[in-house]
């Protein structure tokens, strides 16, 4: 009876993270395809050298955000992990991370008048829950330069 | 399709880019399967190279790099210049790789 | 959302700066959530059966071959020293009949621990010839047939090597689960039913053989029977507790038929005078039952 029970807390997990787990996706996505639209004005250049020689002032901008799994993706992740292969749900996962982590980036240089983004760089990691078997929350940092222009003094 | 070029540096001697089309990324996450688990668990007792598991995240970062030159034909570039490479642990299980670099369209230097 | 100040522009750049929006879908692959979990879920859970019922087979094969000399000596220094008591030696001479009776070889000694513990009905064997009976067992025995139906099935697992193949079976099933990332609970509970599924094959063969004992010792297997409808009705059966893929014991009428079927092969008949129990145990009905607990503990 004990293994009943088990099994219908498990599916009853299942159910809520299915369901909410895909509307919390489908909205995030809806509000990440929007900003973008909106920043389309900031372009990201991932190159070290900006190509400009006009004095601008430069600044460290970034993004990030951690975004936890639910526990239907985690189910699906453990049964892959038997078979081996591709984890389709992880890659949508990361994917929100990655360009959220990017639309946060560019509100923040946005916000300093910036236009262009230079040298951007990412970084992941995991945070593991408490328990060390189980997965906790991806975390995804983008960052990069902001050259701002810098005012002319008077007497140049 | 003439394949792209890929390249961690930045400018390619010969070649000027005429456009930069912004950033480009490619990523997979990938699983081993138990067998690999088990005899990855093995080895590490004497220790040595986990062939399977370097096959595994070879796998994933031939995919990752496929994606993102994907996406740069899928803007019109012809090179991507500045490529970095980044592998994070998702879970204790699965790998990700993450390519991104700079799309541009390259343009040979006329001798 | 927020203020836009003029794009600062980079005249002096040789090339253009452009940002094409990417395609969405090129770092997604198609996205079939509940298709993935279904045909992959059912494919993981397979595979890892299989491979579990494989291990264990493994195991069960390998476990007679270590000497039973080892059993004994690694379970020595586990058994506390108790003063004997009358109980004990009467069980331990109705266990060495039983035990001629089925033909057990000389090199494996069954020594007989009582338990005078009134909240567990069971007895259970291990490693090394060792075997525990519980008074909360004990005390519902009424002729000497049942208990020495009782003892056969205990000294049957002794005698198959039961208790050395579940103890490597066991370590088989914990290391394929180190090796399987489990967050859910599907995958230990398909080791349990792996394990419980073996558990009950090996049941089956000792009930088999108490029942084949019962008959050499009395010349009939009523005994056994008594013994197995005795316990069916003290036992507490709910809807729920008779999902037998999770028990580690064939459902009663299941080891009754058992029973029922050896009697047919050795033509010998089920019911006929039981033989009253020793003299020493005859009183543990009447005495105190020291079990505080509401509900009785039974595995």
């Amino acid at each position: 009876m004990g293994l009943l029970i088990q099994l219908g807390i498990f599916a009853a997990l299942l159910a809520l993270g299915f369901l909410a787990g895909s509307r919390a996706e489908r909205k995030h996505y809806a509000s990440i395809r929007e900003r973008e639209a909106a920043l389309r004005h900031i372009l990201l250049v991932p190159v070290r050298r900006a190509p400009t020689r006009s004095p601008c002032r430069a600044q460290l901008v970034c993004g990030s955000v951690v975004i936890g799994m639910d526990y239907f993706k985690m189910t699906v992740a453990a049964f892959v992990n038997i078979l081996g292969g591709r984890i389709n749900a992880y890659e949508t996962l990361v994917e929100r991370a990655r360009r959220e982590a990017i639309l946060r980036m560019k509100e923040n240089a946005a916000a300093l008048g910036g236009s262009h983004i230079f040298n951007v760089k990412f970084s992941t990691t995991n945070l593991r829950g408490q328990n060390n078997q189980q997965s906790g929350c991806v975390e995804v940092v983008a960052y990069g330069t902001a050259l701002l222009p810098v005012r002319l003094e008077a007497g140049n | 399709m003439a394949k792209l070029l890929l390249s961690t540096l930045e400018a390619i001697p010969g070649a000027t880019i005429t456009k930069h089309l912004g950033l480009v990324q490619g990523s997979s996450v990938r699983a081993k399967h138990m067998g690999r688990d088990l005899m990855a668990g093995l080895k590490n007792m004497v220790g040595g190279e986990l062939k399977g598991y370097t096959e595994l995240l070879q796998e994933t970062r031939d995919e990752a790099i496929a994606r993102m030159e994907a996406e740069a034909e899928a803007i019109g570039a012809n090179a991507v210049l500045n490529v970095r490479l980044s592998t994070a642990s998702i879970t204790s299980g699965a790998a990700e790789v993450f390519a991104y670099g700079a799309a541009v369209v390259l343009a040979q230097a006329r001798s | 959302m927020f203020e836009r100040p003029p794009p600062a522009r980079l005249p002096d750049a040789p090339m253009r700066i452009e940002n094409p929006p990417v395609p969405e879908g090129i770092n997604v692959s198609g996205q079939h959530p509940l298709r993935d979990f279904f045909v992959q879920g059912t494919l993981a859970v397979g595979v890892f059966a299989v491979c579990l019922l494989l291990l264990g087979a493994l195991a069960g094969l390998l476990a007679p071959h270590v000497p039973f000399a080892w059993e004994q000596r690694a379970a020595a220094r586990f058994w506390p020293q108790v003063p004997a008591s009358p109980e004990e030696a009467t069980l331990n001479e109705l266990a060495a009949r039983v035990a001629h009776a089925m033909k057990l070889p000389a090199d494996m000694p069954i020594v007989i621990h009582y338990w005078p513990d009134d909240c567990t009905i069971n007895a259970a064997a291990s490693l090394g010839g060792h075997i525990v009976v519980y008074r909360g067992l004990l005390r519902q025995m009424e002729s000497e047939d049942e208990l020495a139906a009782l003892l056969a099935h205990e000294i049957a697992h002794v005698q198959h090597r039961d208790v050395a193949r579940g103890f490597l079976r066991g370590i088989a099933a914990a290391l394929l689960l180190a090796g399987v990332d489990s967050v859910s609970p599907v995958f230990s509970g398909i080791g349990t039913a792996a394990t419980q599924s073996f558990s009950r094959e090996q049941e089956s063969l000792a009930d088999a053989d108490a029942a084949r004992a019962t008959a050499a010792l009395y010349g009939h297997t009523g005994g056994a029977l008594a013994l197995f409808s005795r316990l069916q009705a003290h036992l507490p059966h709910g809807l729920l507790d008779s999902l037998e893929l999770t028990r580690s014991h064939p459902d009663f009428p299941r080891r009754i038929e058992t029973v029922r079927a050896q009697s047919r092969q050795l033509a010998r008949p089920e019911t006929g005078t039981l033989t009253p129990l020793p003299a020493a145990l005859r009183t543990l009905r009447e005495a105190e039952n020291n079990c505080r607990s509401d509900d009785l503990e039974w595995e």
